[in-house]
């Protein structure tokens, strides 16, 4: 027998009750009846229980009392479309979730870390402040400290800080942004104020093992870097070596290692050769033209002597007359020869004359070889400098372009790796994504990735920082930046690399170096030019880009502060460099290099221009006059004894031609004392007979 | 397991539970069908689903049945997702969801996703109000020409059918008792 009627089942009902609460819920016909089975409705318009179910106990059989139970039952469950039951439970459970974050998250985090680590490492850990923010993607730790096991007194590790910021917004977008992950100032070996052993038996500080300790371990810190061995390049191969040359060799030295290249020597004996030759011939044609000479000579002297009026037969006369002509034809055949002569040495005597312009020329080819041995380069001082730096900037950066070659590969990999996991096909069911334009985040970016060792108050820092690296370039609108910083003291080096893979990139890489106040070592090669010592404080700033159209930018930056030197020696050069110094303030030097296609541009500027030009063009012109005068005494000595000889030959050329110029005129002498002689003997001749007559007939004596 | 659902449904369906909860069951797992399963969004809907007062056996069977054929839809559905897509006048709207998160992570730029979900969405009331009907058509008409039956006797009879019969007696207690 049942006790009463479920809760749900009240004694009266308003009409309005009723039909929500009660009609409403009920969806099949036999619960409808079996409800209105249990109520009646009152003249009033109430619903009040029949009276079979509404006496205590009821009278009910059981079977009818279970299924008024399971019937109110679900009329409790027909309570809405939402459950809001879950919703209870959910809110419930975020509520407490959203307290035990807010109040309790940070000391469990706190207390679960602490005791892992000292888990891991046997040793006290400490954490000054930390906070989680699961919100917002945040977790950060403040002087961490994880104690030596082995040394109680020394911290194996110390974190000035150390967070975390991952961008939950993003994450649930569908990106991955990490915001920052930072290990700052993170230290080894550094000293603890009390014990590091598990077991918490406090020592007191020990100023003199702290100090030791300190010492040891800023000693030990100590970098050995060696930013000496500036300019290692054998000094012959530097484009100012010619200087350098006036210093070391003598002008005969330089004459004798070169004189096998100088052609004026050669050509000079070879020419004399050729003048010898053709004196040798011209002397015979002299011989035999003075023998010729002294023959007709003979024969003209001889006709001109003899005394026509003493002949008196006229055939006598007659022959004589004939040997006359004979002899006049004679000189005049000798006359015609000698003209060939003189027509021929004077053709000799000019080739002889092109040939000592040759010879001259040469001379003048070879000293002008000489001078650019010891002539300055092209480009000034501010071209000398930049020559001078050029080689060490590509010993010093050499191996970045190498490394920001193999980061420019990297980079492209990771976008290579991140556009593939992009289009990897679902199995099935596939559809089609639309590519909407993504606005806000790439699939992943790390803005900031922080780690440094040291401390930057104590000038003791090594930093590597990575910033925006990211899947889509084109949407941060930035480069990677990877950064490596070193603080040493006064000195500091900073790297920082920036590889731009978006669309319109104009520079694809870009490697900029600093390091600054560096000391200054003095390499060996300087050594051997004289320099003892060269103290300074050097600072260099290099920026190398890799440009569109495989192009490539070089600009470099470099100043050495102070700078002293001293010599081995003290002489002119050395004066000449320390009065560019003074004059200068330090060395300071910029050199921006071009190569992009068509682009190609190099500037090299110096604090030094103005005194090095100066200084260096005045000296270096007074070396230059000296050496000249010194070298061109070489030069004149090796060619005298050719050049004598060239001018004794070219002596006797010109007495031959002098013997052979003369020859003409002693053969038209010749030939008037021949006419002479022949209009003489052909006046004997005509005169004869009147003679004749004149001495054979008797005088005749006229009759008055 | 399967026998449980069909025990679960018979109850339902016998029992004095409401109309609207199997119909929205029934309802939900048309809509998840036309998805397909594991994206983003498909799981939202389903948490969602959690969260209401439905029959989640009569939602499971009915999402087992749909998957049968609702692949055959896909170049319908594909059609009208890319319509919706490409649609200027809803470019911003989707650009601005896109980039709104957690949005961009449902996969809201897949053609059958989108399709999918506004069809379901569309057909949700119509499928919704026929349930109901078929239900109360169920209830008022058919259960006691089906209970009473010869060859439904006869069925039940069977000494494989004799177990699920008692539970179904079990679960109709109220049906049985009146």
């Amino acid at each position: 027998m049942a006790q009463s009627l479920p809760k749900l089942f009240k004694p009266k009902f308003s009409d309005k009750d009723f039909q929500k609460k009660i009609l409403k819920k009920i969806f099949i016909p036999k619960a409808r009846e079996l409800v209105l089975k249990i109520y009646k409705q009152d003249s009033d318009g109430s619903w009040v229980l029949n009276e079979a179910y509404a006496t205590k106990p009821l009278t009910i059989d059981k079977k009818e009392f279970k299924a008024i139970q399971t019937l109110a039952k679900e009329i409790q469950k027909n309570s809405g479309i939402f459950d809001f039951s879950k919703l209870i439970l959910v809110g419930l459970v975020a509520a407490g979730l959203f307290v035990f974050v807010t109040f309790f998250l940070d000391g469990l985090v706190r207390r679960l870390t602490i005791d892992a680590l000292q888990a891991i490492f046997g040793a006290r850990v400490d954490i000054s402040s930390m906070y989680v923010r699961p919100w917002e993607g945040k977790i950060y730790f403040s002087g961490l400290e994880i104690a030596d096991r082995e040394n109680p007194m020394t911290n194996l590790v110390e974190f000035k800080d150390l967070q975390v910021d991952v961008d939950l917004g993003a994450l649930f977008g569908g990106s991955v942004l990490l915001n920052r992950i930072v290990a700052r100032e993170m230290n080894f070996g550094t000293p603890r104020s009390y014990s590091g052993q598990l077991d918490p038996s406090p020592q007191p500080k020990t100023d003199e093992v702290q100090d030791g300790t300190t010492n040891t371990a800023q000693e030990s810190q100590q970098p050995s870097v060696d930013f000496g061995a500036l300019l290692e390049t054998p000094l012959d191969q530097l484009p100012f070596g010619n200087l350098i040359t006036l210093t070391k060799k003598s002008p005969k030295e330089l004459f004798e290692a070169e004189v096998a290249k100088l052609q004026s020597v050669t050509l000079t004996q070879e020419i004399n050769t050729k003048i010898q030759e053709r004196q040798t011939f011209w002397q015979n044609q002299v011989t035999q033209t003075q023998n010729q000479l002294r023959t007709s000579n003979e024969r003209v002297t001889a006709l001109t002597r003899r005394d026509v009026r003493q002949i008196r037969d006229l055939n006598e006369l007659r022959s004589f007359l004939d040997q006359v002509k004979q002899t006049t034809n004679d000189i005049q055949g000798f006359e015609t020869s000698i003209r060939q002569s003189v027509d021929g040495i004077k053709s000799d005597a000019n080739q002889i004359n092109q040939w000592r312009n040759q010879i001259q020329e040469a001379i003048a080819n070879d000293w002008d070889y000489l001078r650019s041995l010891i002539s300055l380069p092209p480009g000034g001082p501010v071209g000398w400098v930049s020559a001078l730096i050029m080689p060490e900037v590509n010993r010093r950066f050499g191996s970045q372009i190498r490394l920001a070659r193999r980061g420019l590969e990297i980079a492209r990999a990771i976008q290579a790796t991140s556009d593939k996991k992009e289009v990897q096909p679902k199995p099935e069911r596939r559809g089609q994504d639309i590519p909407f334009p993504t606005a806000r985040y790439p699939k992943f970016l790390l803005r900031l990735l922080e780690v440094s060792l040291g401390s930057r108050n104590e000038r003791d820092l090594t930093e590597f920082l990575v910033k925006d690296i990211s899947s889509q370039p084109d949407l941060t609108d930035k480069p990677y930046m990877l950064s490596f910083t070193r603080l040493n003291q006064n000195k500091e080096l900073n790297v920082t690399a920036l590889a731009d893979l978006r669309t319109n990139a104009s520079a694809l890489f870009t490697a900029k170096t600093l390091m600054s106040n560096e000391p200054f070592a003095l390499p060996e090669t300087f050594s051997a030019a004289g320099l003892q010592n060269f103290e300074g404080l050097a600072t260099w700033e290099a920026e190398i880009q890799f440009l569109s159209q495989n192009g490539l930018r070089l600009a470099v930056k470099s100043s050495i502060l102070n700078p002293k030197l001293s010599w081995v020696e003290k002489n002119e050069v050395t004066d000449l460099v320390d009065r560019i110094l003074n004059a200068a303030n330090g060395i300071r030097a910029n050199i921006d290099l071009k190569l992009q296609g068509a682009d190609r541009s190099f500037t090299a500027s110096t604090n030094l221009d103005e005194p090095a030009k100066q200084e260096i063009e005045r000296w270096a012109r007074e070396k230059i006059r000296q050496f000249e005068t010194n070298l061109r005494r070489e030069l004149d000595n090796r060619l005298a004894q050719y050049l004598n000889e060239n001018r004794g030959l070219l002596r006797s050329f010109d007495g031959s031609i002098a013997q052979i110029n003369q020859a003409p005129n002693q053969v038209n002498e010749f030939k008037k004392q021949l006419g002479d002689k022949q209009k003489e003997v052909e006046e004997r001749i005509a005169n004869w007979a009147q003679d004749s007559i004149r001495q054979n007939l008797p005088p005749v004596r006229l009759p008055f | 397991m399967p026998i449980n659902f069909l025990i679960k449904i018979i109850k339902a369906i016998n029992a004095n539970q409401r109309p609207g909860e199997m119909a929205a069951a029934i309802a939900i797992a048309w809509h998840l069908a036309l998805m397909p399963s594991g994206s983003g969004l498909w799981w939202v809907l389903f948490l969602f689903s959690m969260f209401l007062r439905i029959n989640f056996a009569i939602q499971a069977v009915f999402l087992a049945i749909f998957n049968l054929f609702t692949y055959l839809l896909d170049p319908w559905i594909h059609s009208v997702g890319y319509a919706l897509l490409t649609s200027d006048a809803l470019k911003d709207f989707w650009l601005t969801l896109w980039n709104t998160p957690p949005f961009g992570a449902l996969g809201i730029n897949n053609t059958l996703i989108t399709g999918g979900f506004v069809l379901g969405f569309v057909f949700w009331i119509p499928i919704y109000v026929i349930s109901v009907k078929l239900i109360q058509f169920y209830r008022e008409k058919l259960h006691k020409l089906i209970a009473e039956h010869p060859l439904t006797k006869a069925f039940f009879q069977l000494p494989l059918i004799k177990n699920i019969a008692e539970a179904y007696q079990k679960a109709s207690a109220i049906s049985n008792h009146l």
